[in-house]
């Protein structure tokens, strides 16, 4: 029921936006169609659908059912992959590789010390070497100094 | 000409990559959480670097091997590889916990290769047909096809239909970002270089699938069943047999049909065919309690429905679900237009495909049963472990297409919206889909009314193909509409009766 509230508002905000938007790119005539058209369209669509189910709110959705939340977890994974996109080219491929599984394996899954330098420390020099060596795909060097590969 | 795609899919390269295609493709199907969606978009940046006719073949084998990998862990473990193992479930895990794994593993086994080979052969006879036919469409006939595809596509998932349409709307949105094909304006790319191309479809799919699913997972961490320990004997017995053919041979057609439509997944097909076996059973109580018809039908149909797909893949460019979405970026990645045209300039394609498909089919027969054990061991290794390694394999992959740390965080950002997609029950399907099929949508559209010349809606209704195209897709979106109307009559007839 609330989903459905939720989704359905949310919708036509996005519709008004995405609306005001297309109009101000020009929608042109039946004969020569402007950019605007079809996201016009587009916003039309989700505006009435939005309001379909703001109007008749569908079954629950099965949300498979599981545990409680590990928020924690969570937010270090994402912390972990903000990392991951701001170090990867100024520390190289195999550095931020390995940070990032350690503080994964660790933190997130909750794993040894021991255990997870040694699966990171191989999952990335595996990696590394199986994609630059076999699949001719250039990885990030970064200023360590580091052997270039 | 199919002699001639066997000889190139009988290369020793070829062969090798259809080995590593259906072996990975396997694997990842029996690990929890990746389903074949996911496996071809994590596999995708990968092909880049092969030749065309590699490619395919390769993720060909990886999709079949997925389905048959998300088998096994049905019947072993009560947990669905992937969406259309989820009927597998019901009997085969029942009869795993009967004592008959074996039976179970190994009927699924030739019920998916029967309606594989069955579902190739029927491609190879209706494709060529179609994609003449198909050579007759204008731009107002593709645009009536499409939208009746979308509409199937959008209506045909989940519980609810406003849901999928608003996924789908979603999907036709992101799709429209990039430059405007026909007046060459620059729409959403809030003045960034990166998005002047578009938002990338391995991107998208990678992180709504792949990086989606073990965000999920970290927030939810679901406890996984009991392995059970490696069957020892594989073979059905004759009774087994007897039991099964008329369900292989229903399940072969009935996923087929289901497999050429738009919106025809192979979870549906196997859905359908589970509801006509229990329908035509003799003891239909049997079934949920280890009936083997219960596993042979569905998994012959599945199979039978993810070698339909690829005809209206191959001969009108239209993939029909996300996976074939999938396979149409690589076949563009790799410099080929899927359309009626496909059979005519890259007849390699076309036929090379068909006949890696025959071979992958009696690959998986061949290596799965002997392999079973080496995969419930595959089974054993703890999600803690695979899930940091999934991560670092997607983002990976992101920045191996394109050398960019953009697609990094476009594919993180996905998976964000993934995780919050398979947090509140919504589906992210439609949305792929759509995403694939807008630009194509919008181009027909555009591309038809330039040609009305103003006339507008009464133009596509002039043409019969797409007047009737359009006229079904109307059907299929009111049809909710008129059921709950003619329910509402209904009641309003019986309480007036009953004054």
């Amino acid at each position: 029921m609330l989903i459905d509230r939720v989704l359905g508002s949310v919708a036509i905000l996005l519709a008004a936006i995405v609306g005001v938007v297309s109009w101000r790119y020009g929608v042109g005539a039946a004969s020569l169609p402007g950019p605007g058209f079809w996201p016009l369209l587009i916003a039309l669509s989700m505006a009435g659908l939005g309001a379909a189910l703001m109007a008749r709110p569908g079954p629950a959705p099965s949300s498979p059912a599981a545990g409680a939340s590990r928020w924690e977890r969570f937010a270090v994974a994402l912390g972990t992959l903000a990392f991951y996109v701001l170090a990867l080219e100024p520390l190289g491929y195999l550095a931020a590789t390995f940070v990032l599984l350690v503080v994964q394996l660790r933190w997130v899954e909750g794993r040894s010390w021991r255990g997870s330098f040694l699966t990171s420390a191989l999952a990335a020099a595996i990696s590394l070497i199986v994609f630059r060596a076999f699949l001719n795909v250039p990885l990030p060097q970064g200023m360590l100094p580091l052997p270039r590969w | 000409m199919l002699l001639h795609g066997f000889a190139l899919a009988l290369t020793p390269g070829n062969l090798v990559y259809v080995l590593l295609g259906t072996v990975i493709g396997t694997v990842i199907g029996v690990l929890p959480g990746l389903g074949p969606t996911a496996s071809i978009a994590l596999l995708l940046p990968v092909t880049i670097g092969m030749d065309m006719v590699s490619a395919l073949i390769f993720l060909a084998g990886v999709y079949y091997g997925a389905m048959y990998g998300g088998s096994t862990t049905s019947i072993l473990v009560n947990i669905p590889g992937e969406a259309s193992s989820v009927i597998t479930c019901l009997d085969g895990y029942q009869m795993a916990r009967q004592g008959r794994a074996g039976p179970a593993l190994g009927m699924a086994a030739f019920g998916s290769f029967i309606g594989g080979t069955a579902g190739v052969v029927a491609v190879m006879l209706i494709s060529p047909w179609l994609a003449e036919a198909a050579l007759k469409f204008g731009a107002p006939e593709m645009f009536a096809l499409l939208f009746f595809a979308f509409t199937c596509i959008g209506g045909l998932t989940g519980k609810s239909r406003a849901r999928g349409l608003l996924m789908a709307c979603l999907g036709l949105l992101l799709g429209s970002a990039g430059t405007d094909d026909i007046h060459g304006v620059d729409r959403f790319t809030f003045g960034t270089l990166y998005l002047r191309d578009g938002i990338g479809l391995v991107p998208l799919a990678m992180g709504l699938f792949g990086m989606g699913e073990i965000l999920y997972n970290i927030e939810k961490r679901e406890e996984t069943g009991a392995v059970l320990e490696t069957p020892k004997d594989l073979l059905p017995t004759r009774q087994d047999w007897k039991d099964s053919t008329l369900p292989i041979a229903r399940g072969s057609a009935v996923g087929f049909g289901i497999g050429i439509l738009p919106g025809g997944m192979p979870a549906v097909a196997s859905l359908l065919s589970y509801a006509v076996e229990r329908r035509l059973a003799r003891h239909p109580e049997r079934f949920g309690k280890g009936a083997i018809e219960g596993v042979a039908g569905p998994e012959t149909a599945n199979n039978a429905a993810t070698a339909g797909g690829f005809v209206p893949l191959l001969t009108l460019g239209i993939p029909t679900n996300s996976v074939l979405a999938l396979m149409l970026a690589a076949l563009m990645l790799h410099g080929v237009t899927p359309g009626p045209l496909l059979l005519v300039k890259w007849p390699d394609v076309f036929w090379g495909v068909i006949a890696s498909m025959y071979i992958g089919n009696v690959m998986l027969l061949v290596l799965n049963l002997p392999m079973i054990g080496l995969f419930v061991q595959i089974l054993k290794v703890p999600y803690s472990l695979l899930s940091p390694l999934i991560i670092m394999f997607v983002l990976l992959g992101a920045y191996a297409l394109n050398n960019s740390v953009t697609d990094v965080l476009a594919t993180i950002l996905f998976g964000i919206l993934g995780w919050l997609i398979k947090r509140y029950g919504l589906e992210p399907a439609p949305l792929v889909l759509a995403f694939v099929l807008g630009p194509m949508l919008e181009n027909n559209l555009s591309k038809a009314l330039i040609m009305s010349r103003g006339a507008g809606l009464p133009f596509f209704f002039s043409r019969p193909i797409s007047a009737t195209l359009l006229t079904l897709a109307v059907l299929v979106l009111l049809y909710p509409l008129m059921r709950a109307g003619w329910r509402w009559a209904a009641k309003r007839q019986a309480a007036e009766k009953r004054v």
